[in-house]
Protein backbone atom coordinates (compact mmCIF):
# COMPACT_ATOMS: atom_id res chain seq x y z
CA UNK A 1 0.00 0.00 0.00
CA UNK A 2 2.77 2.10 1.02
CA UNK A 3 4.64 1.51 -2.33
CA UNK A 4 1.69 2.27 -4.71
CA UNK A 5 1.11 5.52 -2.66
CA UNK A 6 4.32 6.71 -2.94
CA UNK A 7 4.71 6.18 -6.77
CA UNK A 8 1.43 7.52 -7.33
CA UNK A 9 3.01 10.84 -5.34
CA UNK A 10 5.95 10.31 -7.39
CA UNK A 11 4.12 10.22 -10.64
CA UNK A 12 2.07 13.33 -9.92
CA UNK A 13 4.99 15.32 -8.79
CA UNK A 14 6.83 14.29 -12.01
CA UNK A 15 3.54 15.37 -13.67
CA UNK A 16 3.03 18.89 -12.80
CA UNK A 17 6.84 20.14 -12.16
CA UNK A 18 8.47 22.37 -14.58
CA UNK A 19 10.17 20.44 -16.86
CA UNK A 20 13.88 21.88 -17.05
CA UNK A 21 13.20 24.34 -20.01
CA UNK A 22 10.00 25.88 -18.14
CA UNK A 23 12.16 25.91 -14.88
CA UNK A 24 15.72 27.29 -16.53
CA UNK A 25 13.29 29.89 -18.52
CA UNK A 26 15.16 33.52 -18.38
CA UNK A 27 13.06 36.23 -16.33
CA UNK A 28 11.47 38.23 -18.94
CA UNK A 29 10.94 42.01 -17.97
CA UNK A 30 8.54 43.67 -20.41
CA UNK A 31 8.05 47.07 -21.21
CA UNK A 32 6.99 49.81 -24.16
CA UNK A 33 8.42 51.95 -26.87
CA UNK A 34 10.20 55.16 -24.71
CA UNK A 35 9.92 53.11 -21.44
CA UNK A 36 12.83 52.45 -19.85
CA UNK A 37 12.85 48.37 -18.63
CA UNK A 38 15.34 47.48 -15.50
CA UNK A 39 17.82 44.42 -15.78
CA UNK A 40 19.97 44.12 -12.33
CA UNK A 41 22.86 45.38 -14.08
CA UNK A 42 21.74 47.81 -17.03
CA UNK A 43 18.62 49.68 -18.11
CA UNK A 44 17.06 49.02 -21.58
CA UNK A 45 14.83 51.63 -23.52
CA UNK A 46 13.60 51.30 -27.11
CA UNK A 47 13.45 54.58 -28.41
CA UNK A 48 11.85 54.21 -31.49
CA UNK A 49 12.26 51.43 -34.93
CA UNK A 50 12.52 51.91 -38.84
CA UNK A 51 12.88 49.59 -41.47
CA UNK A 52 14.58 49.79 -45.38
CA UNK A 53 15.11 47.68 -48.23
CA UNK A 54 18.58 47.96 -48.27
CA UNK A 55 20.87 48.92 -45.41
CA UNK A 56 24.43 50.76 -46.05
CA UNK A 57 27.82 50.42 -44.14
CA UNK A 58 30.84 51.90 -44.64
CA UNK A 59 29.77 52.27 -48.27
CA UNK A 60 28.85 49.11 -49.04
CA UNK A 61 24.97 48.78 -49.71
CA UNK A 62 23.10 45.51 -48.43
CA UNK A 63 19.87 44.32 -49.79
CA UNK A 64 17.25 41.38 -48.13
CA UNK A 65 15.06 39.26 -49.58
CA UNK A 66 13.15 40.29 -46.51
CA UNK A 67 13.14 43.35 -44.64
CA UNK A 68 15.25 45.48 -42.11
CA UNK A 69 14.02 46.89 -39.18
CA UNK A 70 16.17 49.23 -37.54
CA UNK A 71 15.93 49.63 -33.58
CA UNK A 72 16.97 52.53 -31.34
CA UNK A 73 18.39 51.12 -28.22
CA UNK A 74 19.42 53.83 -25.67
CA UNK A 75 21.45 51.38 -22.58
CA UNK A 76 22.77 52.33 -19.39
CA UNK A 77 24.92 50.45 -17.29
CA UNK A 78 24.05 50.68 -13.14
CA UNK A 79 27.13 49.88 -11.24
CA UNK A 80 29.69 48.61 -12.97
CA UNK A 81 31.22 48.72 -16.78
CA UNK A 82 28.30 46.27 -18.89
CA UNK A 83 28.37 44.40 -21.96
CA UNK A 84 24.99 43.79 -23.53
CA UNK A 85 25.57 40.73 -26.06
CA UNK A 86 22.40 39.38 -27.41
CA UNK A 87 19.63 41.59 -29.25
CA UNK A 88 17.20 39.75 -30.97
CA UNK A 89 13.40 39.91 -32.38
CA UNK A 90 10.90 37.44 -31.92
CA UNK A 91 8.21 36.72 -34.04
CA UNK A 92 4.30 35.66 -32.70
CA UNK A 93 5.40 31.96 -33.30
CA UNK A 94 8.35 32.62 -30.95
CA UNK A 95 11.20 32.47 -33.64
CA UNK A 96 14.21 34.76 -32.88
CA UNK A 97 15.99 36.62 -35.36
CA UNK A 98 19.20 37.69 -34.33
CA UNK A 99 20.85 41.10 -34.90
CA UNK A 100 22.57 40.68 -38.62
CA UNK A 101 26.09 39.18 -39.04
CA UNK A 102 26.23 40.96 -42.09
CA UNK A 103 26.86 44.59 -41.30
CA UNK A 104 28.92 45.80 -38.15
CA UNK A 105 26.95 45.88 -34.55
CA UNK A 106 29.17 48.37 -32.79
CA UNK A 107 26.14 48.62 -29.88
CA UNK A 108 26.61 44.65 -29.26
CA UNK A 109 29.55 44.41 -27.03
CA UNK A 110 30.01 48.14 -26.57
CA UNK A 111 31.15 47.94 -22.87
CA UNK A 112 28.77 50.43 -21.15
CA UNK A 113 30.42 52.27 -18.57
CA UNK A 114 27.57 53.30 -15.58
CA UNK A 115 25.44 56.57 -15.71
CA UNK A 116 26.93 56.92 -18.96
CA UNK A 117 24.03 56.08 -21.54
CA UNK A 118 24.59 54.90 -25.04
CA UNK A 119 22.25 55.14 -27.92
CA UNK A 120 22.71 52.99 -31.09
CA UNK A 121 20.40 51.46 -33.85
CA UNK A 122 20.82 47.82 -34.11
CA UNK A 123 19.56 46.20 -37.84
CA UNK A 124 17.46 42.71 -37.69
CA UNK A 125 17.51 41.07 -40.97
CA UNK A 126 13.08 39.36 -41.25
CA UNK A 127 10.80 37.80 -43.31
CA UNK A 128 8.21 40.58 -44.70
CA UNK A 129 5.31 38.04 -43.18
CA UNK A 130 6.45 38.79 -39.43
CA UNK A 131 7.29 42.01 -39.51
CA UNK A 132 4.16 43.15 -38.35
CA UNK A 133 4.08 41.25 -34.86
CA UNK A 134 8.25 41.83 -33.35
CA UNK A 135 9.14 42.05 -29.87
CA UNK A 136 12.79 43.12 -29.55
CA UNK A 137 14.61 41.31 -26.71
CA UNK A 138 17.89 42.42 -25.04
CA UNK A 139 20.23 40.24 -22.56
CA UNK A 140 23.78 39.99 -21.33
CA UNK A 141 24.83 37.08 -22.34
CA UNK A 142 25.55 36.82 -25.83
CA UNK A 143 24.19 32.90 -26.59
CA UNK A 144 23.03 31.06 -23.49
CA UNK A 145 19.51 33.22 -21.67
CA UNK A 146 19.15 30.23 -18.91
CA UNK A 147 17.82 31.80 -16.33
CA UNK A 148 19.03 35.29 -17.01
CA UNK A 149 17.18 38.36 -16.99
CA UNK A 150 15.89 39.78 -20.57
CA UNK A 151 14.38 43.06 -21.29
CA UNK A 152 11.54 42.09 -23.87
CA UNK A 153 9.93 45.29 -26.03
CA UNK A 154 6.96 44.85 -28.39
CA UNK A 155 7.60 47.04 -31.66
CA UNK A 156 4.44 48.52 -33.29
CA UNK A 157 5.06 47.94 -36.91
CA UNK A 158 1.74 48.17 -39.06
CA UNK A 159 1.70 45.87 -42.74
CA UNK A 160 1.57 48.71 -44.29
CA UNK A 161 4.62 50.48 -42.63
CA UNK A 162 6.14 47.25 -43.62
CA UNK A 163 5.25 47.43 -47.20
CA UNK A 164 6.35 51.00 -47.63
CA UNK A 165 9.60 50.04 -46.15
CA UNK A 166 9.75 47.41 -48.32
CA UNK A 167 9.13 49.12 -51.43
CA UNK A 168 11.42 51.75 -50.57
CA UNK A 169 15.56 51.55 -51.94
CA UNK A 170 16.58 54.48 -50.28
CA UNK A 171 19.27 53.06 -48.36
CA UNK A 172 19.19 53.56 -44.24
CA UNK A 173 22.42 53.55 -42.75
CA UNK A 174 22.48 52.50 -39.01
CA UNK A 175 23.02 55.20 -36.53
CA UNK A 176 26.59 54.48 -34.63
CA UNK A 177 26.41 54.22 -30.34
CA UNK A 178 26.71 57.43 -28.93
CA UNK A 179 27.08 59.21 -25.86
CA UNK A 180 23.18 60.36 -25.08
CA UNK A 181 21.03 61.78 -22.45
CA UNK B 1 21.91 4.51 18.34
CA UNK B 2 21.23 2.70 21.87
CA UNK B 3 17.85 1.70 23.63
CA UNK B 4 15.99 0.27 20.36
CA UNK B 5 13.90 -2.66 22.48
CA UNK B 6 13.24 -5.30 19.82
CA UNK B 7 10.01 -6.65 21.38
CA UNK B 8 9.18 -8.93 18.73
CA UNK B 9 11.17 -11.20 16.37
CA UNK B 10 14.83 -9.88 16.40
CA UNK B 11 15.14 -7.95 13.07
CA UNK B 12 12.11 -7.60 12.21
CA UNK B 13 11.38 -4.11 11.96
CA UNK B 14 7.31 -4.05 12.45
CA UNK B 15 8.56 -5.37 16.14
CA UNK B 16 10.55 -2.22 17.35
CA UNK B 17 9.38 0.96 18.99
CA UNK B 18 11.53 3.22 20.83
CA UNK B 19 10.99 3.47 24.92
CA UNK B 20 11.99 6.77 26.71
CA UNK B 21 15.33 5.01 27.61
CA UNK B 22 15.82 5.26 24.25
CA UNK B 23 15.50 9.27 24.57
CA UNK B 24 17.13 9.31 28.00
CA UNK B 25 20.34 7.73 26.39
CA UNK B 26 20.58 9.05 22.96
CA UNK B 27 19.47 12.95 23.32
CA UNK B 28 22.99 14.07 22.92
CA UNK B 29 23.49 12.75 19.49
CA UNK B 30 19.66 14.37 18.75
CA UNK B 31 21.33 17.75 19.85
CA UNK B 32 24.08 17.09 18.12
CA UNK B 33 22.09 16.55 14.71
CA UNK B 34 21.09 20.28 14.72
CA UNK B 35 24.81 21.44 14.27
CA UNK B 36 25.75 18.33 12.00
CA UNK B 37 22.66 19.74 9.45
CA UNK B 38 23.32 23.28 9.64
CA UNK B 39 27.08 22.37 8.91
CA UNK B 40 25.93 20.30 6.57
CA UNK B 41 23.96 22.97 4.05
CA UNK B 42 26.65 25.60 5.32
CA UNK B 43 29.70 24.08 3.87
CA UNK B 44 28.46 23.32 0.39
CA UNK B 45 27.35 27.53 -0.06
CA UNK B 46 30.82 28.85 1.54
CA UNK B 47 31.90 26.46 -1.11
CA UNK B 48 30.33 28.10 -3.78
CA UNK B 49 30.42 31.19 -2.71
CA UNK B 50 34.55 31.37 -2.01
CA UNK B 51 34.66 29.78 -5.69
CA UNK B 52 32.91 32.82 -6.75
CA UNK B 53 34.79 35.03 -4.83
CA UNK B 54 38.08 33.93 -5.76
CA UNK B 55 37.63 35.50 -9.01
CA UNK B 56 36.18 38.64 -8.03
CA UNK B 57 38.63 41.65 -6.75
CA UNK B 58 37.60 41.33 -3.16
CA UNK B 59 40.80 41.53 -1.01
CA UNK B 60 41.91 45.38 -1.44
CA UNK B 61 45.81 45.78 -0.84
CA UNK B 62 45.09 49.49 0.11
CA UNK B 63 47.77 52.34 -0.52
CA UNK B 64 48.28 55.98 1.39
CA UNK B 65 47.34 58.76 -0.71
CA UNK B 66 50.09 58.52 -3.45
CA UNK B 67 51.94 55.85 -2.07
CA UNK B 68 53.58 52.55 -3.71
CA UNK B 69 52.12 48.83 -3.25
CA UNK B 70 53.56 45.95 -4.12
CA UNK B 71 51.28 43.94 -6.25
CA UNK B 72 51.71 40.89 -8.99
CA UNK B 73 55.33 41.25 -8.60
CA UNK B 74 55.54 44.85 -9.29
CA UNK B 75 55.49 48.32 -7.29
CA UNK B 76 53.05 50.54 -8.44
CA UNK B 77 51.45 53.99 -7.43
CA UNK B 78 49.00 56.67 -8.01
CA UNK B 79 50.59 59.90 -8.83
CA UNK B 80 47.85 62.01 -10.77
CA UNK B 81 43.92 61.59 -10.71
CA UNK B 82 41.74 64.49 -12.59
CA UNK B 83 39.66 65.71 -15.32
CA UNK B 84 41.27 66.09 -18.62
CA UNK B 85 39.05 68.54 -20.36
CA UNK B 86 41.64 68.96 -23.47
CA UNK B 87 40.73 65.54 -25.27
CA UNK B 88 41.21 65.69 -29.30
CA UNK B 89 39.75 63.26 -31.91
CA UNK B 90 41.88 62.34 -34.90
CA UNK B 91 40.64 65.89 -36.22
CA UNK B 92 42.02 67.72 -33.75
CA UNK B 93 38.43 68.76 -32.68
CA UNK B 94 37.72 68.71 -28.88
CA UNK B 95 36.05 65.60 -27.72
CA UNK B 96 32.52 66.54 -26.00
CA UNK B 97 30.38 63.83 -24.39
CA UNK B 98 26.40 64.65 -24.08
CA UNK B 99 24.21 64.91 -20.82
CA UNK B 100 27.54 66.26 -19.19
CA UNK B 101 29.85 63.09 -18.86
CA UNK B 102 33.37 63.54 -18.56
CA UNK B 103 36.95 62.15 -19.25
CA UNK B 104 39.01 61.11 -16.37
CA UNK B 105 43.19 60.96 -16.57
CA UNK B 106 45.21 58.27 -14.57
CA UNK B 107 48.58 58.49 -14.27
CA UNK B 108 49.99 55.65 -12.23
CA UNK B 109 53.82 54.71 -11.64
CA UNK B 110 55.09 51.41 -11.82
CA UNK B 111 58.32 49.15 -10.88
CA UNK B 112 59.03 46.10 -12.02
CA UNK B 113 61.80 44.13 -13.83
CA UNK B 114 59.65 43.01 -16.49
CA UNK B 115 56.26 45.37 -17.50
CA UNK B 116 55.58 42.44 -19.63
CA UNK B 117 54.58 40.48 -16.62
CA UNK B 118 51.74 43.12 -15.11
CA UNK B 119 50.72 43.85 -18.94
CA UNK B 120 47.59 42.43 -18.85
CA UNK B 121 46.41 43.94 -15.50
CA UNK B 122 42.73 45.91 -15.65
CA UNK B 123 42.72 49.28 -14.37
CA UNK B 124 39.32 50.15 -12.55
CA UNK B 125 38.36 53.69 -11.20
CA UNK B 126 36.31 53.78 -8.04
CA UNK B 127 33.47 56.54 -7.41
CA UNK B 128 32.83 57.52 -4.33
CA UNK B 129 29.38 56.06 -5.01
CA UNK B 130 30.72 52.62 -4.83
CA UNK B 131 30.37 52.69 -8.72
CA UNK B 132 33.50 51.01 -10.87
CA UNK B 133 34.37 52.50 -14.70
CA UNK B 134 36.77 50.65 -16.56
CA UNK B 135 39.76 52.61 -18.95
CA UNK B 136 39.79 52.45 -22.41
CA UNK B 137 36.47 52.97 -22.48
CA UNK B 138 34.81 52.92 -25.98
CA UNK B 139 33.12 56.29 -25.40
CA UNK B 140 37.08 57.18 -26.69
CA UNK B 141 37.18 55.30 -29.59
CA UNK B 142 38.04 58.02 -31.71
CA UNK B 143 39.84 60.19 -29.41
CA UNK B 144 43.54 60.50 -29.86
CA UNK B 145 45.31 59.48 -26.42
CA UNK B 146 46.33 56.44 -25.70
CA UNK B 147 45.34 54.08 -23.01
CA UNK B 148 48.74 52.41 -21.83
CA UNK B 149 46.93 50.59 -19.04
CA UNK B 150 50.19 49.45 -16.84
CA UNK B 151 52.39 49.41 -19.82
CA UNK B 152 55.37 52.14 -20.39
CA UNK B 153 55.71 53.83 -23.67
CA UNK B 154 55.47 52.01 -26.79
CA UNK B 155 58.65 53.57 -27.68
CA UNK B 156 60.49 53.47 -24.45
CA UNK B 157 63.02 51.02 -22.84
CA UNK B 158 62.56 51.61 -19.04
CA UNK B 159 65.60 49.79 -17.16
CA UNK B 160 64.15 46.61 -15.15
CA UNK B 161 63.25 47.94 -11.81
CA UNK B 162 63.30 51.68 -13.36
CA UNK B 163 60.42 53.47 -12.89
CA UNK B 164 57.96 54.82 -15.39
CA UNK B 165 54.69 56.17 -15.91
CA UNK B 166 51.49 55.48 -17.78
CA UNK B 167 47.83 57.24 -18.34
CA UNK B 168 44.92 55.55 -18.77
CA UNK B 169 41.34 57.50 -19.28
CA UNK B 170 38.01 57.07 -18.35
CA UNK B 171 34.51 58.06 -18.74
CA UNK B 172 32.27 59.27 -15.49
CA UNK B 173 29.34 60.80 -15.73
CA UNK B 174 29.54 64.67 -14.66
CA UNK B 175 27.68 63.57 -10.52
CA UNK B 176 30.03 60.79 -10.22
CA UNK B 177 33.57 61.67 -8.01
CA UNK B 178 35.89 59.52 -8.36
CA UNK B 179 38.49 58.59 -5.52
CA UNK B 180 40.34 55.69 -6.21
CA UNK B 181 41.91 53.54 -8.82
CA UNK B 182 42.13 49.39 -8.73
CA UNK B 183 44.64 47.67 -10.36
CA UNK B 184 43.63 43.65 -10.83
CA UNK B 185 45.39 40.71 -12.08
CA UNK B 186 43.90 38.07 -13.23
CA UNK B 187 45.95 35.64 -11.70
CA UNK B 188 46.11 36.94 -8.16
CA UNK B 189 42.42 38.04 -7.86
CA UNK B 190 40.47 38.12 -5.06
CA UNK B 191 43.81 40.29 -4.42
CA UNK B 192 43.93 43.85 -5.71
CA UNK B 193 45.66 46.84 -5.79
CA UNK B 194 43.48 50.01 -4.24
CA UNK B 195 45.29 52.89 -5.61
CA UNK B 196 43.98 56.63 -3.89
CA UNK B 197 45.52 59.92 -5.44
CA UNK B 198 48.36 62.28 -3.26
Amino acid sequence: MLLVIALAAGALLSRYTPDVDSAQRPFVRTGHIGQTVTLPEFTVRVRSVRGAAVVSQSGANHDTGGVWILVTVRLAALHEPVSVGYMALRDAQGRTYRASGRINQILIGWRLQPGVPVAGEVAFEVPVAVAGNLAVQVAKPPTDLRMDAVAEVPLSISDSQVHTWKADSTPATPAAPAVTT
Amino acid sequence: MEGRQHTGHPGRAGGDHVTGRWWRRNWWGLVALVPALVLAFYAPVKDLDDRYGAGQPRQPIDSTPGGWVAYGGARMRLVDLGRDDAVKDYNGKPVTLVGGARIWRATLEFAVQDPDTIGGCELWLESSGGSTFSNGPNELGHADVIDQGCLPDILAKPAPGAPYRADSYFVLPAIARPVAVRVTLFTKLPRYARLTPP
